[in-house]
């Protein structure tokens, strides 16, 4: 057990169970999840998780926005944000980098896949 | 040579048609006739035979000329009807005149016969033309008002001549309201296209293109607008038509295709996410044993779901690509590196189906789209792969062509390529191309065979994807291939800054 944790913020209920199994299962993480932008904002200030993933689409807020509320707010600003997004291109990923979001993680992803990028990004390898 | 004439004689006496067939061989025609004289027979060599001219003689036994006219007017021919009698006074002459007849001669006086034929088989010719031109003309005209599409015909200022109801309907004025007026007051003030129009009148469609327009309530509208120039047949240019379609339609129908990808991007690609994931986790076994079936049955599903995937990815590479929402990002890159990650990607598929993989590749900086590239020679090698047999072999080769020399390969293929260029090949030994699908299967939707649809996975919009990335980085990518011995897909980069090792 890597003793981190995740919140994974998604509206979807079934991508955010198997996005917490992914995580649990494939990489040993603890997982806490959030399914809107307001749970989500409130958690990551409360819970101060080790990482957020985010999905990009959510009916209340849009996943950028969250992003830039989480930077907004000196409690949430140094926690890694990782957005989950049903499709990444080349110019979005920059635009993405360039705010300073650590990654960008495609839906559909793989259980394994997910972990493995999740923990190469984070530097949770070792 | 006598001129054929088919003669109808409605006439009791032979001997009287034998003295007018000789006054028409003596007037230079080579007559083909039959008598009837009775209504009956008349009817049936009208409907069985096709005739130049009726000739009747004006009193016989059963019937008349007027009664014979009334025949002819029945069945619905336009035929010279001349009447001859032996005897005939004025005011009958006249009435069988009106009543319809071309002409009257007395029997006794032929002379009048030949030339009275000869100006009416001109005249019924003429209205044989006229009915033509009425008919095909009324076509047109039947082809114009049904068009959807604006159409327009103006004089040489430009002034409305004719306005179809499409024109109607498109921009808001009836046809009466325009006749006469500058269309591009109406339409498109400030514009110069008629003008434009004149200059280039030498070409036949002038002019196409997309503009902006009004209606009469001022909306403006987009259009797409053809101008060509009417000329008359002695190729005098008498005035312009113009062709207008209403192109917000198909934005509309844009509009609709873009939701519709939106859709397939979330409302498809997030339940499959979900499936993907779960179905992944079961087979990981860390939610407990399954039982051997249940593997296998998983494991269906897994493969299923993965061609699903794929097949959204691909729907929305090809829209991305062709309508300019993904864009191509060029970076120099080293190719023969990238073509090293993108073999180790493939190394273990290629591995599990016994396939050989053999890789010869240089380093060359080329200005690419390194994950589109990528993406292209992923697919090229994976369908070397998939359609080998086990125990194959699958060459990858990279190699700079920039000998200076006339490119034999180039030429062989008239692909025109300038150099330097570099060129990957892509070779299998699997069952081949037939030569008459080399070319569709770059196309969407294409497989050699359709069963390969099933049989291999994919919709076949890899190499169409394949090829737009390669077009958009100014390349080319084609195949040749023979059948049972395999395939060589080619694909070349224009090279524009060159590093060179050996």
């Amino acid at each position: 057990m890597t003793g981190k944790r995740v919140l994974v913020i998604d509206d979807e209920d079934d991508i955010r169970e198997v996005a917490q199994a992914s995580l649990e299962i494939m990489a040993g993480l603890d997982v806490i999840v959030a399914c809107s932008s307001q749970e989500g904002l409130k958690k990551a200030e409360a819970e101060q998780p080790d990482a957020i993933l985010l999905d990009v689409m959510l009916p209340d807020m849009d996943g950028l926005t969250v992003f830039k509320h989480l930077q907004a707010n000196p409690a949430t600003r140094h926690i890694p944000v990782i957005l989950l997004t049903a499709k990444v291109q080349m110019s979005d990923q920059r635009r993405f980098a360039e705010l300073g979001v650590k990654a960008m993680i495609a839906k559909p992803f793989k259980p394994a896949k997910l972990a493995h990028q999740l923990l190469e990004v984070l530097g949770w390898n070792s | 040579m006598n001129t054929s004439l088919r003669v109808l004689f409605v006439e009791d006496s032979e001997a009287d048609t034998q003295v007018v067939l000789q006054e028409l061989c003596k007037g230079g025609y080579a007559p083909i006739y039959q008598r009837v004289d009775s209504p009956v027979m008349m009817q049936l060599a009208l409907q069985q035979s096709q005739w130049d001219v009726i000739i009747c003689d004006y009193l016989l036994p059963s019937f008349s000329a007027p009664d014979a006219l009334q025949i002819l007017k029945t069945s619905g021919l336009d035929l010279p009807f001349i009447v001859l009698s032996g005897l005939i006074g004025e005011d009958v002459a006249v009435e069988i005149m009106r009543a319809g007849a071309n002409d009257y001669l007395f029997k006794g006086h032929l002379k009048r016969l030949v030339p009275a034929i000869a100006r009416e088989l001109r005249d019924a010719e003429m209205r044989r033309a006229k009915r033509q031109a009425e008919a095909s003309a009324f076509q047109l005209a039947a082809i114009v008002e049904a068009s959807e599409d604006a159409i327009i015909s103006t004089d040489l200022q430009g002034r409305v001549l004719t306005w179809n109801p499409g024109a109607e309907r498109l921009y808001g004025y009836s046809a009466a309201e325009v006749k006469g007026k500058s269309l591009l007051d109406l339409i498109q003030p400030d514009s110069n296209l008629l003008s434009a129009a004149t200059q280039h009148s030498g070409t036949r469609a002038i002019d196409c293109r997309q503009v902006i327009q009004q209606r009469k309530t001022g909306e403006l509208i987009e259009v797409l607008l053809t101008v060509s120039l009417i000329r008359e047949a002695n190729s005098r240019v008498v005035g312009f038509a113009v062709v207008a379609r209403d192109n917000s339609e198909r934005q509309l129908i844009q509009r609709m295709k873009d939701e519709f990808v939106s859709i397939i991007n979330h409302e498809l690609r997030t339940p499959l996410a979900s499936l993907q994931a779960s179905i992944d986790l079961l087979l990981t076994g860390k939610l407990g044993d399954l039982s051997h079936q249940g593997v296998r049955m998983l494991n269906i599903a897994a493969k299923n779901i993965d061609r699903l995937v794929q097949l959204t990815s691909n729907i929305l590479d090809f829209e991305g690509l062709s309508s300019g929402k993904i864009t191509i990002l060029k970076q120099p890159c080293d190719i023969g590196e990238l073509v090293n990650q993108t073999v180790a990607t493939v190394q273990s598929t290629a591995g599990q189906q016994g396939i050989e993989l053999l890789v010869t590749t240089q380093s060359v900086s080329v200005s690419l789209d390194a994950e589109r590239i990528s993406q292209v020679l992923h697919h090229l090698l994976m369908n070397a792969i998939r359609f080998s047999n086990a125990g194959g072999r699958v060459w990858l080769e990279v190699e700079l062509r920039d000998d200076g020399k006339v490119d034999a390969l180039a030429l062989s293929h008239r692909k025109a390529i300038k150099k330097p260029y570099v060129l990957v090949k892509v070779k299998d030994e699997g069952q081949g191309i037939p030569a008459d699908k080399l070319e569709a299967i770059f196309g969407q939707f294409q497989q050699v065979d359709a069963s390969d649809t099933r049989r291999q996975g994919g919709a076949g919009l890899g190499l169409a994807i394949c090829r737009s990335i390669i077009q958009q980085h100014q390349g080319t990518l084609w195949v040749e291939s023979t059948i049972g011995q395999g395939s060589i897909f080619y694909l070349a980069l224009p090279v524009q800054r060159v590093a060179v090792q050996a």
